[in-house]
């Protein structure tokens, strides 16, 4: 009777596990899954009749952030420097850089004027892989490209292609700059200042 | 009963503690692409002027944050499908610009594209404030003769930061003089002019009010935003090059 309690319990809590496995990866299955999930996300936000900004901000946040790979957007935003951080100095870092990046990225949904995003196809190369896609706005079309790299679980996002240039690229050459001329604690330092007056 | 329990447990365990730390190896491994420097350098440019170049951008900065983005900010007054006409307007003027520059390229059928559009903007597009080329699917790409130096392998040379103008290097600067030679606008008025650099000034007002915080917003979140912009021109002329 215990027995078959417990292989019960088992059982149902292997079912729900599985369904929790099945249903991330039905979101992050592929590349294209991955960011048309997060497009449609943010789109229904934006899109509703009440939309505020301000309001919203939460989430947005939360529609957004399960789609990117933070860690990844870290090591390649520091590249070599990354490996002489320690344990502590890898997640700050981590955390600083991908909260300027969703600050910065989320605010510019405040000019959201009814542009509307079309996926163009996907090239895979794994365990990367870039997504293609075209903003369409009211005066000009924006190419679009999601780089994004597969984890166990599925492809997360992290670097966005606008018009040829790779936001990740751009904030690392002014990170190694910054590390080059004054060391990476003054990185460290001025990460957390601007931090601080993002808020 | 109890035995197999625990066998089972036992197994449970060993596959946690084995798989992640199988995939945490994978993953190290991987991991090199993302660390190294060299796969990342897609930005590099000459910068021997770079103090010089650091004042003109701060100084840009200045200009665009206390005079432009408030005028543009009033200018957003006038109604967007007017403004999408204005821009329309302007970028069919300087279209046969871009098909000779693709002709120069080599590149015929853009430079088919590019002249197409121009005949049928400047006509059924009632002199090109309207652009039904593009609802025929004939669409814009535009070749600018910095980008025909760049294709016959000429380099940037150096970075360079224009006065009011803005990013730039020593071939785009080249570029932007065989272009403006080309350009019907030069050819009305003397760039000394008021109504030159009205012309001038309401095509920038202009195409900045479809979107005026994207170059703050971009600035305040890069720590050193002379070398963010300076990387993002990079990039962005290279693709435009390589396209």
């Amino acid at each position: 009777m215990r027995i078959a309690k417990l292989l019960g319990s088992t059982f149902v809590s292997s079912l729900l596990f599985l369904s929790l496995i099945t249903s991330a990866q039905a979101q992050y299955d592929t590349p294209t899954d991955t960011v048309q999930n997060m497009l449609d996300n943010v789109f229904a936000i934006l899109r509703a009749p009440d939309f505020d900004l301000d309001r919203d901000k939460a989430a947005i946040d939360e529609a957004v952030s399960g789609a990117f790979d933070p860690n990844t957007i870290a090591q390649s935003a520091l590249a070599a420097s990354y490996r002489d951080l320690t344990t502590e100095q890898r997640r700050e870092f981590e955390e600083l850089f991908f909260d300027v990046l969703k600050q910065t990225y989320i605010e510019r949904l405040d000019s959201y004027t009814n542009e509307t995003v079309e996926i163009l196809g996907e090239s895979v190369d794994a365990p990367r892989a870039t997504v293609d896609s075209v903003v369409n706005t009211s005066s000009s079309d924006i190419a679009v490209q999601y780089s994004l790299r597969q984890r166990p679980d599925g492809w997360y996002i992290y670097d966005i292609i606008v018009e040829d240039v790779s936001l990740l690229s751009s904030y690392r050459s002014t990170y190694r700059s910054i590390i080059r001329r004054s060391g990476i604690d003054a990185l460290f330092e001025e990460l957390r200042t601007q931090a601080a007056t993002l808020e | 009963m109890q035995f197999r329990s625990v066998i089972l447990s036992r197994f449970l365990l060993a596959c946690c503690l084995v798989f992640p730390s199988a995939l945490a190896l994978a993953q190290e491994a991987e991991d090199d692409f993302f660390f190294s420097d060299d796969e990342m350098i897609d930005d590099e440019i000459a910068d021997p002027f770079e103090s010089l170049n650091r004042l003109v951008f701060a100084a840009n900065d200045r200009l665009y944050r206390i005079v432009l983005s408030p005028v543009v900010r009033t200018y957003r007054l006038v109604p967007q499908p007017v403004r999408i006409s204005i821009s329309n307007f302007y970028s069919n003027l300087t279209a046969p610009i871009s098909a000779i520059n693709a002709l120069l390229q080599l590149d015929v059928p853009n430079a088919g594209t590019e002249i197409s559009r121009f005949g049928i903007n400047s006509t059924i597009g009632l002199l090109g404030f309207f652009d039904p080329a593009t609802g025929m699917g004939i669409m814009e790409d535009r070749e600018d003769f910095g980008q025909t130096l760049g294709r016959y392998g000429l380099d940037h040379g150096f970075y360079l930061v224009l006065p009011v103008l803005g990013f730039s290097s020593f071939r785009d600067l080249g570029g932007r003089a065989g272009d403006s030679l080309l350009n019907p606008i030069n050819h009305v008025w003397d760039p000394e002019t008021d109504e030159y650099i009205g012309w001038q000034a309401l095509d920038a007002v202009n195409d900045l009010s479809f979107d005026v915080d994207a170059y703050t917003s971009l600035y305040d979140s890069a720590l050193d935003p002379y070398v963010f912009f300076r990387s993002a021109y990079v990039q962005n002329r290279a693709g435009a090059v390589n396209r």
